[in-house]
């Protein structure tokens, strides 16, 4: 703390010894999409001073005496700009500028840059737009793996989600077209229900941004955006055709948009796929197949004051899951474990059968931003979310077409926000959430539902206010929640419906700062609560294809007590970062370091004779848990050529006995050496890349418990094996180095990629893939990628 | 302003609209009943007028609550019938719906040479493979006796049963198993 204090007065006093005293400071951005531009050439006279946009679209010039200047502007593909300005004494100059695009193709310009800066001391990391195109037809968590620090949690290739910093189902957000996700987030093996062919930009934040978003952002929030709606009036699109040949998957998507009228505007998205089943090096993922049909649609209007959006977006997914891997109990475990390959391996086949999921999620939204004249701007948005989960099983006596799972989950947001006119120097906004949600269990699945009915209402208040200086700026935000949430459990077949009252209030706080052109350090403090998800408290069954039972936190000696008491989760998560960026030269490192109180995490507490063998029982329990870690990237460019390498490390413990936690991200480094010609004879954005990504085995995992020893087990030995904490029932798989490479180039608004993934065919495992007990990973896959922009 | 009023009337309409939408739930039905959860099983051995009743009990599935075992003495050097009956919640027959899908059930059957020093299926699927719900054995000519270990299988790959032996379990044959017991057999004259 001292430190900071000391850096802080420091910095004043610079300030104010300086000679010239006043700053100018510009935020560029292309006109119509109204994204950051980087790279801009920026001329300052008469000073001669010629600066560059950083990433994030923003230049600054500091000390500079009073006087009139000129700044020009510069960018390849746009019109040039100039602005004189009148500069006073100590006068902070600040402006937004708008940058016209001199070819009205979209997708021309790398998108870095974020409308929404909610905080700006938190450490987000943004997927260029490099990356997400050539992730286009992956899924949401495969995407956000380009990402430093964020991995995913999958069960198997087609369903994964992703975690940052470690954490991931309700523990971190998912903020889609600005409205946080609600699906069944809570299972390990349930995806987030998103096209990602909606998002134009994507972004992490790796802070915990409790404050501004409530308790699901604990571990971070990822921010999906589309671009904002056109002002041309003429019809725009991109068509997308991209094949897979691993799954043999194909996946068509268009987009087409259009201003109209006195400043209305509609865009249209669509795409649709299908694959058939993974292949590992040497067998066919039986079963695995998986099929898409989602569409959005949005209409807008745009006045001077005010603005209008209507959104609508279905997505409709229906996922096979690995036969072998299916109901998994332990003795199924022990089977797959002693196997080199699946015992149930077919030919390729497009057909899913049972197991499989089908999801469809439906999204409405109506948002609007006024500007009022004497405070601020406005944003107000009301969304209806609709999540139908069904999940169909192998069965007995005909009752595979009766799902085994059968879920509704309506939600119902409301948010509005002020983003209070800066005066002086501060910023802020002040804000309010309010959710009401209504899980349903369809009824007639003959079978005792995983997760009982519940209504959540929930309300949070907030307020962050920054105070921003050219070179440095301070951050503060409070929050205070409310939840109610109502269960209907069932207990020896009584119906129970106990109720629950959560308050609790959030804190963060946060600094950046800005030394010389070229670096920039931020450091942020943040404290978040989240009372335990329904799914916690109330769960009970079989874990599927972990081979173990699992209890929420309300179950005491295998029976439902609704009045236990249980704590809230708390945490409190510190990270930094210092960039740096100088001529070729670009890197970046985020250490971090995040307590969590009363975590909420499964261990085991019970070996349990059922008719169906022995099993380990896993229960909730609440313990004091530390995640920390750090993240590193740099880039490097030489001419064509660019190198760019990315790591990541995190070691999570329990704080009382160091125990290691389950399913905790690995080391990992990847890198990537890309030859990159911008024009090339008719060619545009002509590149070739290598890449490779190397992940470690995770040393600091659980001992193994093998589930042969389960079989007929003595009272001593189930008594020894309780004693000694959690376990998990294989060994974390080797570490294992992965290349791929591919090239891409651009004729006339064509773009073609083509890319080979493992391209070694190697045969590997990941712990953090929850069939690791079962399959092996996909092998070798040829991805081509055809769009055309018009 | 006047837009601006319209807008929010809008935007208010839409609320009232989809939030009627809510459907009905004043009955919030649950589902009581675990269609195709094993609770029970019963064994009867038979040998001539002899019958010697055997069973494994677990009514809460998944829960708490200890399963019954009630394990039983046979006669050494004794050929006996296995008959299995299979029941669910609420003493539902589960037995009918094994036969009907035989094809993708097995019973299978782990043993000590010092319990029954033969075995053999005494039923078939359409395919003339086991389905083990009917057996024979004949008990070893000591006494004392061993663990009788019964696995049925949901989908196991029939045709990697063993051909000397197409009662042992072995991991290629896969599947699920639907129930796994075990009884302690006792062999006294």
């Amino acid at each position: 703390m001292k430190s900071i204090f000391l850096l802080v007065w420091g910095f004043l006093w610079g300030e104010l010894y300086a000679q010239c005293t006043a700053s100018i400071h510009g935020h560029i951005f292309q006109k119509d999409t109204k994204i950051s531009l980087p790279e801009v050439q920026v001329r300052i006279e008469p000073l001669g001073k010629v600066l560059q946009t950083n990433i994030e679209g923003e230049f600054a010039l500091e000390n500079v005496c009073e006087g009139e200047y000129q700044v020009f502007l510069e960018k390849e593909g746009f019109l040039p700009l100039q602005i004189v300005l009148q500069l006073k004494k100590n006068e902070h100059f600040h402006k937004d500028i708008f940058l016209q695009a001199d070819n009205q193709q979209i997708a021309s310009v790398e998108v870095l840059g974020n409308m929404e800066k909610p905080l700006s001391t938190q450490t987000q990391s943004f997927l260029s737009r490099q990356e997400l195109e050539l992730s286009r037809g992956k899924t949401l968590g495969e995407t956000l793996k380009n990402i430093t620090g964020v991995y995913t949690f999958s069960t198997g290739a087609g369903i994964s989600k992703p975690i940052i910093h470690g954490l991931h189902s309700q523990r971190i957000m998912i903020l889609n077209n600005g409205i946080r996700q609600e699906g069944q987030q809570w299972g390990e093996e349930h995806a987030p229900e998103i096209d990602v062919f909606s998002a134009e930009q994507v972004s992490v934040i790796k802070g915990a941004a409790g404050v501004r978003y409530g308790s699901d952002a604990m571990g971070g929030v990822v921010i999906l955006n589309p671009l904002p709606l056109p002002t041309e009036k003429k019809l725009h699109g991109k068509v997308y055709l991209i094949g897979h040949s691993n799954n043999r998957m194909g996946n068509l998507a268009l987009q087409m948009e259009k201003a109209f009228g006195k400043g209305w505007a509609w865009r249209w998205q669509g795409s649709a796929k299908r694959g058939g089943d993974f292949r590992s090096p040497t067998y066919v993922l039986s079963n695995t197949g998986m099929q898409e049909l989602n569409f959005a649609a949005t209409l807008g209007v745009e006045r001077k004051k005010w603005q209008a959006e209507a959104y609508f977006s279905r997505y409709d997914a229906e996922i096979g899951i690995l036969r072998a891997a299916h109901t998994g109990n332990i003795n199924d475990l022990t089977v797959s474990i002693s196997r080199p390959q699946p015992w149930y391996v077919a030919p390729f086949t497009y057909e899913i059968q049972n197991p499989r999921q089908k999801i469809v999620h439906y999204l409405a939204k109506l948002s609007s931003k006024i500007t009022l004249n004497h405070l601020g701007i406005l944003s107000l948005q009301y969304a209806l979310q609709w999540n139908d989960r069904k999940e169909f099983d192998i069965r007995r006596g005909g009752r595979s077409t009766i799902p085994a799972l059968s879920l509704q989950l309506q939600t119902h947001t409301l948010d509005a926000i002020l983003e209070h006119h800066a005066w002086k120097n501060f910023r802020g906004s002040l804000g309010l959430n309010i959710l009401w949600q209504d899980n349903y269990n369809v009824p007639g699945t003959g079978i005792t539902p995983l997760l009982p009915n519940f209504t959540n209402f929930s309300q949070g208040l907030f307020w962050i206010e920054r105070f921003v200086k050219p070179a440095y700026e301070i951050e503060w935000g409070l929050r205070y929640d409310f939840r109610h949430t109502e269960v209907q459990a069932v207990r020896n077949r009584l119906r129970l419906t106990p109720n629950y009252q959560f308050h609790w209030k959030t804190v963060t706080v946060g600094y950046w700062y800005r030394k010389w052109r070229n670096v920039v350090i931020k450091t942020n403090l943040a404290t978040t609560v989240r009372p335990p998800h329904t799914a916690e408290l109330f769960s009970q069954g079989l874990h599927l294809g972990i081979g173990n039972i699992q209890e929420g936190l309300l179950f005491e000696g295998g029976s439902l007590n609704p009045d236990k008491p249980f704590a809230l989760e708390k945490s409190y998560k510190w990270i930094s970062t210092v960039q740096y960026q100088k001529n070729a030269w670009q890197w970046e490192i985020s250490p971090y370091h995040q307590w969590i109180d009363n975590f909420i995490y499964a261990t085991p507490t019970d070996i349990r004779l059922t008719i169906q063998g022995y099993f380990p029982v896993f229960s909730y329990v609440q313990k004091d848990v530390v995640l920390r870690g750090i993240d590193a990237m740099q880039k490097f460019y030489q001419g064509n050529w660019q190198w760019q390498s990315k790591f990541s490390y995190l070691n999570a413990f329990v704080r009382k006995n160091k125990e290691a936690v389950i399913n905790m991200p690995p080391l990992r480094w990847e890198n990537k050496i890309a030859w990159e010609r911008k024009s090339w004879g008719k060619l545009q954005n002509t590149s070739f890349f290598v890449n490779v990504l190397y992940v470690a085995k995770q040393n600091n995992a659980p001992r193994v418990v093998e589930p042969t020893r389960f079989g007929n087990i003595s009272t001593e030995e189930k008594q020894q094996i309780l004693s000694e904490g959690s376990f998990d029932f294989m060994p974390a798989p080797s570490a294992y180095w992965l290349w791929s490479i591919g090239a891409s180039t651009t004729y006339k608004g064509f773009t073609t990629n083509v890319q080979v993934e493992n391209l070694a065919n190697t045969i590997y495992r990941d712990y953090l893939n929850r069939w690791r007990y079962y399959a092996n990973e996909i092998g070798r896959n040829f991805i081509l990628q055809l769009s055309y922009i018009f | 302003m006047k837009n601006l009023h319209k807008i929010s009337a809008f935007l208010l309409a839409g609320a009232v609209f989809l939030g009627a939408c809510k459907k009905k739930k004043d009955d919030h039905d649950h589902d009581h009943n675990e269609q195709e959860l094993i609770t029970k099983v019963v064994v009867r051995f038979s040998s001539g007028s002899e019958t010697v009743t055997m069973t494994w009990q677990d009514d809460d599935g998944l829960g708490s609550n200890p399963p019954v075992i009630q394990n039983g003495t046979l006669k050494p050097s004794t050929t006996y019938d296995i008959d299995v009956s299979i029941a669910g919640e609420n003493g539902v027959d589960i037995t009918r719906e094994i036969i009907e899908e035989a094809n993708e059930h097995q019973i299978y059957y782990g043993f000590p040479s010092t319990l029954f020093t033969s075995f053999q299926y005494r039923d078939q699927d359409s395919n003339g493979k086991p389905i083990g719900l009917r057996a024979r054995v004949t008990t070893n000519s000591n006494a004392g006796g061993g663990n009788l270990q019964m696995i049925l299988v949901h989908n196991p790959i029939k045709s990697q049963n063993l051909s000397a032996t197409p009662w042992v379990y072995n991991p290629n044959i896969g599947g699920e198993q639907d129930f796994n017991i075990t009884f302690n057999v006792t062999l006294a004259p």
